[in-house]
């Protein structure tokens, strides 16, 4: 059974939460509906109908939203003077264990959605968190607490309480952390005195950046929700209305204003967990061989991933996005990266690897492929060849790329490899003297050379006329000594 | 010397393209060492003091003698590297007021410096920072200054200090706008000295306090360099951007020292008291020595007697440079205008152009703002090492950027204030040779005024500068940002010197708008924006245009200028001078701010006719005060450039009219207007004038007020703006517009009004205590031959302040 088949399943139930038992979201879910103050009547019913007009075998665990944590702001407890919070459980099916996206040591009780509601847009310090969500997976569920700030004065215990449910071991995942939810509350946390570094972090704007950033309109999350996971909000609040509402709620004392912005934060949560359901699943399969285009989900909605930059997810350890410590490091990973107690299931370096390869050879070779693409699929193989010492598979790609897409820096290694591998110094003259007839003729037409640095890879330093020059005068210096 | 010397038309090659002369790098300061310099200026004073013709045109020559170095020791205690590094560079003593500096500061005493141009300024502020930071290497300092481009040569001057850290070591990190944002956390994280602006602090630095935490926690120093510069409205922003500074900075636990330095104004110890609100050790005993000066005011012989014109300020700027070029002696041109510096600059070259001998091996630059940061760099490079000899600047080289030392410097016109003038003149003197400034008049009546009475140009103390850090716009915009930058407890002092007057009216007001929540006995920011974003401390913009050369498929940015210049100065057609080559301009873009400009040869260059236009939105009230009807309300002050002169290289005819069609600059602000209703006192006294009179007396007294009202309105001159009209088209009277030159407005124009009495009776008493006979720049201003007004306007313009107000 597919981890589509089975999330189709579920029909999400929420529960009461541990720390913050709900009445309400006991009862049934239409019941607790007519607690919302500002429930549209589409919301109400549920979701089978929405899913009428999309992609009929698309899971449905997007309709968590059908249950009373997003009726109304109910079952929040005090927990401290000017702070509450609630915590909403969600059921999920078993979830497939699949370990190619966060690396392999990283236990999924580690993790920890992260999203922020704050009284403004921008950054600095008057830009404080009114409402925080932690989301953690509890034994097959999705547990989310919410912490409200209810004024100003309260900021030092919603801080303090944070301390106590944030460990720095917790893999903190998020949708733009590292710019915003981690380091504002890490700026929080400095005006108070405290040291909160954040050091573990995975931020899936990243990676989705990376995957799908020519593939979907924009990368806000809400786009991703709708145009990638095919996810439509039963009720939604745009996000930037959320601080108007706050402030709203601070001059009323009416925790019913906070409704819509509750309701949407929970979503922004559950999306996120989503989003990384996706991006594992993604790449899961991708590892395991599947077509790239049956990997489009749902189908019919967005195109397919990247498959560059899904070959090179798969290729290499780096994750963007992930921030932290030892995980990113290839021998960690390289060694089995085994977490203790949880098994291993899904985790085959090698397939992964050889899948990667796959779909990047592909891209290098596929005429109808932008040319950046293809240039930067194979400059990321050849060096990986050239790093295992496989020259003659490096010296393809790079005779592929220098000579089909004229490519700088793949002339360059390409020379290297004759230098230095082969012993052919005169041919890796002859490369280079070429490009630097080429560049020239360039300049003379009126055109620059537009081999700036564009792909911020190491490996297009020493591309410069200044730097061809040099390679071509050592080499020409070689050809007389006689070195060959 | 005959004027056939320097006669025009012998480029051998197109004068406009960009070589049309030629720039060796080869030609080094050796050709021309100290000793020739100073018997070369010497021979060429000694030849103008004996040319009749040069003679007879100056209206004054002043010889000021050189002076003796007054020296004190390295301090004991300086740390070994910091004195091999001033070793290094030829110092081991210091001048006494450098001494004095270190000593004050080390004492923890807050000091402003004032000294001239090129008397060690730099090491005053240097020195003890450099020193503590070596003591205590997590000591922190924080330099200001008010342009990019002082910040990048400052940054340029402590990096050959501290050798790049090899010598001294320690990190010194430039922090502004042009920071890379990769660069901006390590500068936060390791610079030891960090150099940045007053608009940085205020919209970067403070209200992302948290990541400066390292930082502002240990900073020890706070350097304010040209804090002459903080005057009127932009000085009383400073003050309010200090007040913050501290108030972060004590939360952090920090309480800096405030090093600031001045050019000479008549007030700099009051001004950097009101800036800092402390008590400031005022050190202005210079000790640096100088050698003999000679100042010279010239006034152009006549061409035409009878009608009274005279040769024009650049053409004579350009023989006098060139006189001195010749000797080698290093030269310093500056011009009034952008325009005006590109062609002094192309006159010279061109009088130069030579390819037999290099250009004489001369080598002579222009110089402004909109080049791009690089040019400008080789330029100041090229100056102090002496590859360059001459250089035609704007009031760009007038602030504290370092050029080395010059000999000459020429002044093509009154740049408008007695400390310009003092600012430009010193950029020629050494500590040992001799030096001369000339200020060659233009034909504007204030220059005539300066060179016809040379006592009053070398009386005159230089002007003061207000602030008014309380105005109650200004300070609320403040403590929008001090709120979003920490809660501000009920009661706190915000302000440094006790709690600002206005403060509780601001706050109650801005928790009424909804901007603050005063909650649990502290108000906290409660609006979604970032205040800072919204505030500029300066009335210009800070967008600009980029100015894109695409000739023959090329697509290179040569340079940038500011967005309502670029509308004066680059209009489509318009011709573009940039360092000796002539573009023409293709497209103006101001939508995508660029400009688009091709080489070009056209023999003519190009001058907007600016049109000022001044329109009443709405009235807000209309009363009697002071013998006149007064409104105040809202204005639209609009500036167009319509139309655009076509002006022949050299001969400076006019041959030629464009058309311009470009979306007017405005300004939306507030104006208080006096309206001289023939009804009222002051409106009669008008009335009595003849006709032909009224105008220039309202304008007059327009000057008038713009010169008194600064001291009871605490801004600077620049910030009111004056228009006159004899009949308004909306209030169809005489009047004079007094108009507040800050976009929105900042409350001068209600000010004025409130304190109207007052100002009329100083401005009154003034022009009766003047002791100038028909008019001066201090009073009603000087004669101009132009206006239909009395031989005296100072006795029409008493006549009838006399009658208004008796």
């Amino acid at each position: 059974m597919s981890l589509h088949e089975r999330l189709r399943a579920i029909r999400a139930r929420p529960r009461p939460g541990s720390a913050a038992p709900d009445p309400v979201s006991t009862s049934e879910p239409a019941s607790a509906a007519s607690h919302s103050a500002v429930r549209s009547d589409q919301g109400s019913e549920p979701a089978t109908e929405r899913a009428v007009g999309v992609a009929t075998n698309y899971p449905t665990l997007e309709r968590v939203p059908a249950d009373a944590a997003l009726a109304g702001p109910v079952g929040f407890t005090q927990l401290a003077p000017f702070v509450q919070s609630r915590v909403v459980t969600y059921a999920l099916p078993a979830l497939e264990d699949w370990r190619y996206f966060i690396p392999a040591d990283i236990g999924r009780s580690e993790l920890v959605f992260l999203d922020l509601e704050t009284t403004g847009l921008g950054g600095g310090a008057g830009n404080m968190a009114f409402l925080v969500g932690l989301g953690r997976l509890v034994s097959n569920s999705l547990e989310i607490e919410q912490v409200l700030l209810q004024d100003y004065p309260g900021e030092p215990e919603l801080l303090a309480y944070l301390e106590t449910r944030l460990s720095p071991m917790d893999w903190v995942m998020s949708y733009n952390g590292i710019n915003f939810d981690c380091a504002l509350l890490r700026d929080r946390f400095a005006m108070s005195g405290q040291h909160r570094a954040f050091e573990r972090q995975f931020d899936l704007l990243y990676p989705v950046r990376s995957l799908y950033r020519r593939r979907l309109s924009n990368c806000s999350l809400s786009t991703v929700e709708a145009e990638l996971l095919g996810v439509q909000r039963p009720v939604d609040l745009p996000g930037a209305w959320a601080p108007e509402r706050y402030f709203q709620y601070l001059r009323q004392g009416d925790i019913h204003i906070l409704g819509e912005v509750c309701a949407h934060h929970m979503q922004d949560i559950y999306g996120l967990f989503l989003l990384w359901v996706h991006l594992e699943e993604l790449c899961g399969r991708a590892a395991q061989g599947e077509r790239l285009d049956s990997l489009a989900a749902p189908a019919g909605y967005v195109a397919p991933a990247d498959p560059v930059a899904l070959g090179r997810l798969l290729f290499s350890e780096r994750r963007p996005g992930l921030r932290g410590a030892s995980h990113e490091l290839p021998e960690y990973v390289a060694n089995g990266g085994s977490h203790s107690g949880e098994p291993v299931v899904h985790y085959d370096n090698a397939s992964a690897r050889s899948q990667g390869e796959v779909l990047l050879r592909k891209a290098v070779y596929d005429r109808n492929i932008y040319s950046a693409e293809r240039r930067e699929a194979g400059l990321e193989l050849g060096r990986y060849y050239n790093s295992c010492g496989s020259w003659s598979e490096a010296y393809d790609v790079f005779r592929y790329l220098y000579a089909e897409l004229s490519d700088r820096a793949a002339g360059v290694e390409l020379s290297k490899i004759l230098e230095h591998r082969l012993g052919r110094l005169g041919d890796a003259a002859e490369i280079v003297r070429a490009m630097l007839r080429r560049s020239q003729s360039g300049r003379n037409r009126g055109y620059r050379s537009n081999h700036k640095d564009s792909t911020g890879s190491q490996i297009r330093a020493g591309t410069s006329t200044e730097a061809l020059r040099h390679r071509l005068a050592r080499l020409e210096r070689k050809i007389t000594r006689g070195e060959s | 010397m005959g004027e056939a010397e320097f006669a025009d038309g012998v480029a051998p090659v197109a004068p406009t393209r960009r070589h049309f002369y030629f720039r060796s790098s080869a030609v080094h300061g050796t050709i021309f060492p100290d000793m020739k310099t100073r018997d070369g200026l010497q021979a060429v004073l000694t030849q103008l003091e004996q040319d009749k013709d040069f003679a007879a045109a100056v209206t004054r020559w002043e010889h000021i003698p050189a002076r003796e170095g007054s020296y004190a020791d390295i301090p004991v205690e300086m740390h070994s590297a910091l004195r091999e590094s001033l070793s290094t560079r030829g110092i081991d003593r210091l001048y006494t007021h450098q001494r004095q500096a270190y000593d004050a500061v080390r004492a923890g005493h807050n000091v402003v410096v004032v000294t001239p141009t090129a008397s060690g300024k730099t090491l005053c502020y240097n020195l003890p920072v450099l020193q503590r930071i070596l003591e205590e290497p997590d000591a922190r300092a924080l330099y200001l200054f008010p342009t990019k481009a002082l910040s990048q040569d400052q940054q340029a001057e402590l990096n050959t200090v501290v050798d790049g850290g090899r010598r001294v070591p320690i990190k010194i990190a430039t922090y502004d706008g042009d920071t890379p944002q990769s660069l901006r956390a390590s500068a936060r994280d390791t610079g030891q000295i960090i150099i940045s602006n007053p608009d940085m602090l205020h919209s970067g630095i403070l209200p992302n306090h948290p990541r400066w935490i390292k930082f502002l926690g240990a900073l020890r120093y706070v350097v304010i360099d040209e804090i002459h510069t903080y005057r009127g409205v932009f000085g009383s922003h400073m003050t309010n951007v200090i007040r913050r500074l501290r108030r972060i900075a004590q939360f952090y636990g920090a309480d800096p020292v405030f090093i600031c330095c001045s050019a000479t104004i008549a007030n700099p110890g009051k001004l950097a008291e009101s800036i800092l609100e402390r008590p400031v050790e005022l050190i202005d005993n210079n000790g640096a020595p100088a050698g003999e000066k000679h100042l010279i005011l010239y006034n152009p012989p006549f061409v035409d007697r009878v009608q009274g014109i005279r040769r024009g300020a650049v053409h004579e700027s350009r023989r006098l440079a060139l006189r001195f070029l010749k000797g080698g002696i290093k030269t310093i041109v500056f011009a009034r205008s952008r325009v005006r510096t590109e062609l002094i600059a192309s006159y010279i070259n061109k009088s130069l152009a030579n390819v037999y001998n290099e250009n004489q091996r001369i080598r002579v630059e222009s110089y402004r703002g909109g080049y791009l940061p690089t040019e400008r760099r080789a330029i100041e490079r090229g100056l102090r090492d002496g590859s360059i000899q001459g250089v035609v600047s704007t009031n760009a080289l007038e602030l504290g950027i370092d050029i080395g030392g010059l000999d000459a410097a020429i002044l093509a016109g009154f740049p408008g204030s007695i400390a310009s003038s003092l600012q430009q003149a010193g950029r020629a003197g050494r500590s040992q040779s001799v030096s001369v400034a000339v200020l060659i008049a233009s034909a504007a009546p204030l220059d005539q005024y300066m060179v016809g009475n040379p006592e009053y140009f070398l009386g005159r103390t230089p002007e003061a500068a207000y602030i008014d850090p309380d105005n109650p716009y200004i300070l609320t915009d403040h403590l929008k940002c001090a709120v979003f930058e920490l809660p501000l407890r009920a009661g706190e002092d915000y302000a440094g010197a006790g709690r600002a007057e206005g403060t509780d009216a601001a706050l109650t007001y801005l928790e009424e708008e909804g901007v603050l929540r005063f909650t649990g006995g502290a108000y906290y920011w409660a609006d979604r924006s970032y205040p800072a974003e919204q505030i500029s401390l300066r009335s210009a913009t800070a967008d600009n245009v980029v100015i894109v050369d695409t000739t023959g498929g090329r697509h290179e940015v040569i340079g940038e200028t500011d967005r309502p210049s670029a509308k004066e100065l680059l209009f489509d057609n318009a011709i573009y001078l940039h360092r000796g080559t002539q573009y023409v301009v293709k497209q103006l873009d101001l939508a995508n701010r660029r400009c688009y400009v091709e080489e070009s040869d056209a023999g003519y260059y190009t001058d907007a006719v600016v049109k000022r236009d001044l329109k009443v939105l709405h009235v807000d009230e209309r009363r009697a005060l002071c013998g006149v009807e007064t409104s105040l309300g809202d204005v639209l002050v609009r500036m167009q450039v319509a139309k655009f002169k076509k002006i022949r290289f050299q001969t400076h005819e006019n041959v030629g009219y464009g058309e311009i069609s470009l979306p007017e600059e405005e300004m939306h602000t507030r104006a208080a207007t006096l309206l001289f209703d023939p009804t009222t006192v002051g409106g009669a006294a008008l009335a009595a004038l003849p006709p032909e009179f009224r105008m220039p007396a309202v304008a007059r007294i327009g000057g008038l007020i713009k010169n008194v009202a600064p001291v009871f309105l605490l801004c600077d001159h620049q910030d009111i703006g004056v228009a006159e009209r004899l009949r308004d088209p909306h209030f169809e009277l005489p009047c004079l517009y007094l108009y507040d030159n800050y976009p929105g407005g900042i409350g001068l124009a209600e000010a004025f009004l409130e304190r109207m009495p007052e100002i009329l009776a100083a401005a009154s008493s003034l022009v009766h205590g003047c002791s100038c006979a028909e008019g001066c720049p201090s009073c009603v201003g000087p004669r101009n031959p132009e206006e239909e007004i009395d031989a005296s306007p100072k006795a029409a313009v008493l006549s009838l302040l006399d009658a208004w107000l008796a």
